[in-house]
């Protein structure tokens, strides 16, 4: 794995990690010995904020999935470069071997 | 439950640590994920795609600060925390403070010197009046603090290591003498039992719910002798179970009936007294026999003699088997059931009822066999803080809980509340009568 994928990797971690923490305050309202309308005004508003740490998760999914594209095309770039060389070095080698039957 | 307001700040304040605890984590989160956008795999990769480097950054550093990214919720997680502990300091500290008893203490000393020639016994009545109900509320005001203030404050070493260390205590907290000593001082009698002509209007009608029985256990401690009360309830599909409701202290001072300051002194600092006895003598009468499942309900001291009792391994487990305790305003954070008995104890604790606190230990960790549901109710008056039926009102009130563990606890001491129930009342005393 590229250290690029681990970054994209990482950043999804984190992502679950956010969700994570959404369903934590949920369930933390939820077991709570707590009953009255306010109560259910406080989980309703809990509710809110999971959808908030899912929101942010979404956002470290995109900054993941844009990492990963960074990856997949620098490693097109690469292997792009790689064959430019390989080419320029089978066409040196071409040539040095032709000059060299002159 | 909904329609019906009963704010909890104990629960906030519980709340407001979850909150805090996720701010917390959010902004680590956030200070992790800036860095990833310097990671240097990153720039030394632009070189190949000088766009998708910049556009992974962008994400990263969106993803990581506002306004919607980790660090803009971190600071939203912060602030209500800060707003829940703020309601509940307001609560604790301004809403709980006794403004009225205070301004009226303060009236009298404003006017007592003018009116004093006039009426010298009836301003010195009044302000004693005055003070004393000062002193009441001043002490549901601080109970809250109980434990820190006798960590810090109390003249016994002992006791305040003991307090700081949350043991169970051994000792006096003025002289650091053992509390076993009570056994020799406030002699404990061999527990005797009558069966009570006084008929409750609820004998013999099934309890119905928690509330139900810790209202009975409220009328009991409003009878005019020391009694307790054992139901027996048969299922339909015919199983017997039995409830036993066990009131606790009616007077200040020492009478001949364990429901007395004496009783309640030796019930938190032994683990055998008159009382205890006296219900082993109530369930011999009362024909339940050996290894019988019950369902003990307690308030205050009836709420520790179940617990000493529900700790017994010659009485939990040997002469029946206690599978539920309910104890309400009762100190028994430090007070153990019988190893492998599987008993399931609720304890309601008024934070603001200074009993609850006499055992210095705060509340036991939740399991689910173990459940402390804490609330803050303070009536400024110790008595009225303390009061069985404010008990009652507050365990029917947790009725629509969600909480998995009290639902735990309700499905179980549900077969106790419907079926066939007929009551017997007993009269307590320390001893036969002469």
């Amino acid at each position: 794995m590229s250290s690029l994928d681990a970054l994209a990797d990482e950043l999804r971690q984190h992502a679950r990690r956010a969700e994570a923490i959404g369903d934590e305050l949920v369930h933390a309202a939820a077991v709570a010995t707590w009953t009255s309308v306010a109560a259910d005004a406080f989980r309703a508003h809990v509710a809110r904020r999971r959808r908030d740490c899912s929101q942010v998760a979404g956002m470290l999914r995109s900054a993941s999935s844009a990492v990963s594209h960074f990856a997949h095309d620098v490693e097109m770039e690469k292997a792009r470069l790689r064959r430019l060389e390989q080419t320029v070095v089978h066409g040196v080698g071409h040539a040095i071997s032709f000059v060299g039957r002159l | 439950m909904s329609g019906r307001i009963v704010v909890d700040y104990e629960e906030l304040r519980r709340m407001s640590r979850v909150w805090a605890a996720a701010a917390k984590s959010l902004a680590g989160q956030a200070l992790s994920v800036v860095s990833l956008a310097g990671e240097p795999c990153i720039a030394t990769n632009a070189v190949f795609d000088p766009v998708g480097a910049a556009h992974a950054d962008v994400a990263i550093l969106a993803a990581a600060a506002v306004p919607h990214g980790l660090a803009a919720m971190s600071a939203k997680f912060a602030a209500d925390g800060l707003a829940l502990e703020a309601v509940v300091l307001k609560e604790e500290f301004v809403d709980d403070f006794p403004v009225r008893e205070l301004a009226a203490f303060d009236g009298w000393l404003t006017t007592a010197a003018f009116r004093l020639p006039f009426d010298p016994g009836g301003v010195l009545r009044d302000g004693n009046a005055r003070l004393a109900a000062l002193s009441d509320a001043g002490i549901g005001y601080l109970s809250p603090f109980l434990e820190p203030m006798l960590s810090m404050l109390a003249p016994s070493a002992r006791f305040r290591s003991d307090v700081a260390a949350t043991r169970p205590l051994q000792v006096d907290p003025v002289f650091g003498a053992p509390l076993a000593l009570v056994g020799l001082l406030a002699r404990e009698g061999p527990g005797y039992v009558a069966v009570s002509p006084v008929r409750p209007v609820w004998a013999d009608s099934p309890i119905g719910s928690l509330g139900s029985a810790m209202r009975r256990v409220s009328d009991l401690e409003h009878a005019p002798s020391a009694d307790l009360a054992v139901e027996r309830v048969v299922a339909a599909d015919g199983t017997t179970r039995w409830v036993v409701e066990l009131p606790g202290m009616r007077h200040m001072g020492v009478s001949a009936d364990p429901e007395d300051l004496s009783g309640s002194v030796a019930a938190m600092a032994l683990p055998a007294t008159a009382y205890t006895r006296s219900v082993g003598k109530a369930l011999d009468a009362a024909g339940v026999p050996r290894g019988a499942p019950v369902l003990l309900v307690g308030h205050s001291e009836g709420g520790i003699v179940a617990m000493d009792l529900a700790g017994d391994p010659a009485f939990n487990g040997g002469r029946v088997r206690v599978t539920h305790v309910v104890a309400a305003g009762s100190p028994i954070s430090s007070k153990p059931v019988a190893p492998g008995s599987g008993t399931a104890v609720l304890s309601v604790e008024n934070v603001n009822d200074i009993v609850t606190h006499l055992d210095a230990v705060a509340a036991a960790p939740e399991t689910p066999q173990r459940l402390t549901y804490q609330f803050s109710a303070d009536a400024h008056d110790v008595v009225q803080t303390h009061d069985a039926a404010r008990y009652a009102a507050r365990i029917e009130a947790l009725d629509g809980s969600p909480n998995p563990l009290w639902r735990g606890f309700a499905d179980g001491v549900a077969p106790y509340l419907q079926g066939a129930t007929a009551t017997i009342v007993f009269n307590l005393a320390d001893g036969p009568p002469n």
